[in-house]
């Protein structure tokens, strides 16, 4: 910023311009430090900002048609002999079926370590995945049916459609027609907890004991067994995690520390009395913190104190005085 | 902006609306950056924020005709960007989110900073979101669209659908609530 006075915006200057003179400095000066201080704004990604103004020129293009109607000429066949006609027939077929394995993949959205993606299906409908999920889409979602499958943590904003909405997990099937809901899918088991609408949760072997879970409840499928009957659950805490913060109130510790764990894709070892280990705490934060930040916090309010290790962390009592 | 610059604007929109390809261009290249941090700053996903920028450029071309080049199509842009932007918002997350997300979760400062804390550049900023996530919606607009995207009051107030005189006070407002914030951290205020 060199020695400088830095230079306001236009719209905060005009503001400014009718104050009295010492508030003037006052106010400019805590714009100054907030400009200085908030969080940078994102820089555009010039690479992605290239490909739009591509796909706008392409529609502006003032020498295009309106719309194109013009239907392609059949060409004339030519007098092919038999055996070569039967080998361009069996390549066209191999380069079909390839084609087709090839577009009939699935969709696979996984985001990485720490992140979290959201994904928009055809029928208007949005996914937030968390970090480690992996969520399938078949290519005819949305044409035959509305099946998505799921491995791991994910938040369902359904829109309203004549197919039911369905993901499938390893051990359980949750079906919605249009509602808000979370499904979070571990080998072991699944669990979903419902925002607003009904979802129909299944085992996936056994379909005939099903539950509804209504909005505010939630109901949990062990691997092999039958739903669980609904309970009721805060879903706004539950889905805190969407908005990509920390949002633990009354937690034990134990169970902060496995989800930091989780979250940011390292060990913690919690070498603690069960004392500690098993006190409950509330802890929040409004966006994502780094985890010595986060580690720290939580080692001031309990006393304790952590350190780096080969593996990743370390959590231990203080030494004694 | 500099009277040249207004000029150059009010000669793209006049190209626009004679259907002319390269001010459409010149008009992206030189708005896409600001734009599109104004649309991802409302719906804070990246990809997000250049389907809005490419939708919205591509309603502009559509309504070209009725590009009025004597008024600012940078303003134009921005309250297309912010109408798509919101749309996207509340298709995907629902109205309330979008205005309360920022008062029922204080961040873990507020927990408990002591005067002995140090306070590193990351949780400077968390702080510093916070003050400015608390006001009332319609100000922190306001104070965000005057502050990183370098309108003209005329143009926030165009953006926005109120009068200047109501930017104005937001402004001030806005930025006597981060003064009073900022006596109350002493520690964070050196003023040299």
């Amino acid at each position: 910023m060199n020695d400088r006075k830095p230079e306001l915006p236009p719209a905060v200057e005009a503001a400014l311009q009718e104050l009295a003179p010492d508030e003037r400095a006052g106010l400019a000066a805590a714009f100054t430090f907030v400009q200085e201080h908030a969080s940078p704004a994102p820089a555009v990604d010039e690479e992605r900002a290239r490909k739009v103004r591509a796909a706008l020129l392409r529609h502006v293009d003032p020498a295009r048609p309106p719309e194109r109607r013009g239907r392609v000429r059949q060409r004339e066949r030519e007098p092919i002999r038999r055996r070569a006609r039967q080998l361009t027939a069996l390549a066209l077929a191999a380069v079909v079926v390839a084609v087709s394995v090839y577009a009939l993949r699935p969709r696979v959205v996984a985001p990485g370590p720490g992140e979290t993606a959201r994904v928009e299906l055809r029928d208007g409908s949005t996914v937030t995945l968390d970090a480690d999920a992996r969520l399938r889409v078949p290519v005819w979602f949305g044409r035959l049916s509305r099946h998505v499958s799921l491995r791991g943590r994910a938040y369902f904003a359904v829109q309203p459609g004549e197919q039911a909405f369905a993901v499938v997990t390893a051990n359980a099937t949750a079906t919605a027609l249009g509602t808000r809901f979370a499904v979070e899918a571990q080998p072991e088991r699944t669990d979903v907890v419902v925002e607003e609408g009904t979802v129909r949760v299944a085992a996936r072997r056994d379909g005939v004991t099903a539950v509804r879970v209504e909005a505010g409840e939630a109901s949990s499928v062990p691997r092999g067994l039958a739903p669980s009957a609904p309970v009721a659950a805060d879903a706004t805490s539950r889905m805190a995690w969407r908005l990509e913060a920390l949002s633990f109130v009354n937690v034990p510790l134990e169970r902060i520390v496995r989800e930091l764990e989780r979250r940011y894709r390292t060990e913690i070892r919690l070498a603690a009395g069960e004392r500690i280990r098993d006190r409950s705490l509330t802890y929040i934060t409004q966006q994502p913190l780094p985890l010595e930040t986060v580690l720290r916090d939580l080692c001031q309010s309990t006393g304790l104190h952590f350190r780096l290790t080969a593996q990743g962390y370390e959590i231990v009592p203080k030494a004694g005085p | 902006m500099a009277p040249a610059a207004v000029e150059q604007m009010a000669a793209w929109a006049r190209g626009v609306r004679a259907s002319d390809a390269r001010a459409f261009t010149a008009l992206y290249d030189a708005l896409h950056a600001p734009l599109w941090r104004y649309a991802h700053s409302i719906v804070r996903d990246e990809e997000a924020g250049y389907d809005v920028l490419q939708e919205a450029f591509t309603r502009l071309w559509e309504m070209r005709e009725r590009v009025d080049p004597d008024r600012s199509v940078r303003a134009l842009l921005f309250t297309i960007v912010r109408n798509l932007a919101y749309k996207h918002v509340r298709r995907t997350r629902g109205r309330e989110v979008l205005d309360d997300r920022a008062h029922d979760v204080l961040p873990a400062l507020h927990v408990q900073n002591g005067a002995a804390e140090r306070l590193d550049a990351d949780r400077l900023e968390t702080l510093v979101q916070h003050w400015i996530d608390e006001m009332p919606p319609r100000r922190r607009e306001t104070f965000v669209l005057s502050r990183v995207h370098d309108l003209s009051h005329r143009e926030v107030a165009a953006v926005l659908g109120v009068s200047p005189r109501t930017v104005n006070n937001h402004i001030v407002e806005a930025l006597r609530h981060l003064r009073r914030r900022l006596d109350e951290y002493p520690i964070l205020y050196r003023s040299s």
